[in-house]
């Protein structure tokens, strides 16, 4: 058995270990993106995509290593986010080795999974690495835009084994406009413009500890979606003023049928959190007048969920959203471990990003 | 209490705790690596146990896990794992 580094040239043998492991692989442009598009990897040249598990010639595990930048009051923190991590059934007490590698690269931070199963949490814990202390971070809120739909569509699920394969009006193309409320005005785009680049600006010295929201990296991050027509952003002005946003997503959830749009970033000042409210009940118009049937929230700290409540979302725990992190920075545990009411992370934070598709 | 007898304490509560899995007290007997009849979880379960059966006698974070896989050989027994708490316990 040997480890090596993994390649771009990898993709085919990593796709079929995936398939092998009912895991889902990006397609080759997305997943060669991860890194070739990603700000801070085109910045070094001394990155390491990930692990491979080789058996003779053949790959039979893998962990991909992404990298991502956090930021806190003014500074930034390099994180490592450990995506794609399988291993054949056969080879599974090679496994800690490539966790092993995965959380021991030096002058990294953070090391982050947001998508470990019950199993991964265990590994990740034995090499001490804990669960965020954010409350609520497992149960997702949901709204539920179309009740006769998602009703009707459940029970079908329940009763239907196989996937379903009928296709649903998930491209169908908004028109960009701009609503108005009093001093507050919103306007709904698919993608993101210059004007992030001063508004990142502003959010510097932001309290709560998240990933980059610098245009190049959010550009990166929701890259697959835009291109392929599923993403949308609320860009929220006050007094003309752009103050903050809300990024969306959607996607088929494949199992019920159902069309879901995921909230998958609120960057607002605290200050401005009473406009919330309101932008949240445009995000749910939004989400009627094109036909979703539900809005899955995940994460997100106390106060944003509470507007989220108000408005009739409900919760629901979910097994597969487990937040941990290790953490190499001790000006970082604390945010991480004990501020469970104002820890604002969310799917954004880490590599459930790139699989809401 | 020396540390083989630690590890056999860790080996039984590891037994007794599940029905999937044996460690036998050998050894030769294989942890992890190429002839390992131990799974991934099952490793992480016995070296916790492990861990905190250390703690609890010496008060010392070995932080185990990370200590064996920053090895270079491919195979880790009990015998290596005993030689190896014993130059750090």
């Amino acid at each position: 058995m040997e480890i090596e580094k993994v390649l771009f040239e990898d993709f085919e043998k990593i796709s079929e270990l995936n398939n092998r492991n009912n895991l889902i692989t990006l397609n080759k442009h997305d997943w060669i993106n991860l890194w070739n598009k990603n700000p801070y990897f085109n910045q070094t040249n001394e990155w390491i995509i990930g692990w491979k598990l080789l058996d003779k010639k053949k790959i039979v595990g893998a962990c991909l290593n992404i990298p991502f930048i956090f930021e806190l009051k003014n500074k930034e923190f390099l994180a490592a986010i450990c995506n794609n991590y399988v291993i054949d059934k056969n080879y599974r007490s090679f496994s800690l080795k490539l966790r092993h590698l995965f959380l021991n690269q030096k002058g990294i931070d953070l090391f982050i999974t947001n998508s470990a199963n019950i199993e991964s949490e265990k590994i990740m814990e034995a090499f001490k690495a804990k669960k965020i202390s954010q409350q609520d971070y497992q149960k997702r809120l949901l709204f539920i835009v179309n009740k006769p739909r998602f009703f009707f569509n459940f029970i079908k699920g329940l009763i239907v084994k196989e996937k379903n394969s009928f296709d649903r009006d998930i491209f169908q193309p908004i028109k960009e406009e701009k609503i108005k409320k009093n001093n507050i005005s919103f306007h709904l785009k698919e993608n993101f413009d210059n004007d992030f680049i001063q508004l990142a600006k502003e959010l510097k010295n932001f309290n709560n500890l998240r990933s980059s929201k610098k245009l190049e990296w959010l550009k990166w991050k929701y890259n697959q979606y835009i291109e392929k027509k599923k993403f949308y952003v609320i860009k929220i002005y006050k007094d003309q003023n752009f103050i903050g946003f809300i990024a969306m997503v959607s996607s088929i959830e494949k199992k019920y049928n159902f069309k879901k749009l995921s909230i998958v970033e609120i960057v607002i000042s605290d200050k401005e959190n009473y406009i919330l409210n309101d932008t949240l009940k445009y995000c749910m118009d939004f989400a009627k007048k094109f036909n979703f049937d539900v809005i899955d929230v995940i994460g997100y700290k106390k106060n944003k969920r509470i507007e989220f409540e108000k408005l009739g979302f409900i919760k629901k725990k979910s097994k597969n959203f487990n937040f941990l992190v290790k953490s190499t920075n001790s000006q970082l545990n604390f945010e991480l471990f004990e501020n469970s009411e104002n820890l604002d992370l969310s799917l954004t934070d880490g590599d459930n990003i790139f699989y809401l598709d | 209490m020396d540390i083989k007898k630690i590890i056999n304490i860790s080996i039984d509560e590891f037994n007794n705790s599940q029905n999937q899995f044996e460690i036998y007290k050998k050894n030769d007997f294989i942890l992890l690596g190429e002839g390992s009849a131990l799974d991934s979880l099952a490793i992480v379960n016995f070296l916790t146990k492990l861990d905190k059966n250390i703690f609890k006698e010496s008060k010392k974070d070995l932080d185990l896990m990370n200590k064996i896989f920053s090895r270079q050989e491919n195979k880790f027994s009990l015998l290596d794992l005993e030689e190896l708490l014993k130059n750090n316990f």
